[in-house]
């Protein structure tokens, strides 16, 4: 099975990169690859808790990332929580903090590396 | 003189810093819009304004924030109130 990891840097909403990131990650979930999106910076801000896109147009990305938490695994950079003021508990379901150990087996291990 | 900063940079940039940093030098009023309200959640100075609609669709609360949360029509009467309106950074 071929392996996938995202790196996504940037905070959702601002620009399309948190959205594309998300697409592209779930995306290759279903096709058989093992699919591993990591957040960093302030992109950990994507999993924050309670995101609300009402009548925006933007699609709750918050949202997408706990509906595809079953299917892909879905990190986020301890020591970039703590710059950003977060917490776990401020985070969705289904997302793992890392302590950097989990990002440094991935990028030694992942077939595609794509940084967003 | 009345000036009002506006800012859409999030936190952790040099655009971001600049300009919070240049309107702090001019005693200017800040409104944080899109990728900049996440800065509202650590900051505490007077004469700062963070736009509701961007906060919320990035799951940052009204209780999260010392700054005073406004709408559009909000914004748009400080544009027209201001002296001078720099933005956006």
């Amino acid at each position: 099975m071929d392996s996938l990891l995202v790196i996504l840097r940037n905070p959702p909403y601002g620009t399309v990169n948190a959205a594309e990131a998300v697409r592209h990650a779930g995306g290759a979930s279903g096709f058989d690859y093992k699919s591993i999106l990591y957040l960093i910076d302030a992109g950990v801000f994507t999993a924050k808790k309670g995101q609300d896109a009402a009548d925006t147009g933007f699609s709750g990305l918050g949202e997408s990332l706990e509906l595809l938490s079953d299917e892909m695994e879905v990190y986020v950079c301890q020591k970039s929580l703590k710059e950003h003021g977060l917490c776990e508990d401020d985070l969705v379901e289904g997302v793992t903090a890392d302590d950097g150990t989990m990002l440094d087996h991935a990028l030694k291990s992942a077939q595609t590396v794509m940084i967003y | 003189m009345k000036t009002l900063f506006l800012i859409s940079s999030a936190p952790d940039t040099t655009e971001f810093r600049t300009a919070y940093r240049t309107a702090r030098e001019m005693h200017a009023d800040v409104c944080l819009l899109q990728s900049a309200v996440y800065a509202s959640r650590g900051l505490d100075d007077k004469g700062l304004f963070v736009m509701s609609d961007d906060m919320h669709l990035r799951g940052i609360g009204d209780d999260e924030t010392n700054a005073t949360v406004v709408d559009y029509n909000r914004l748009v009467d400080m544009l027209t109130e201001a002296d001078k309106v720099i933005g956006i950074f």
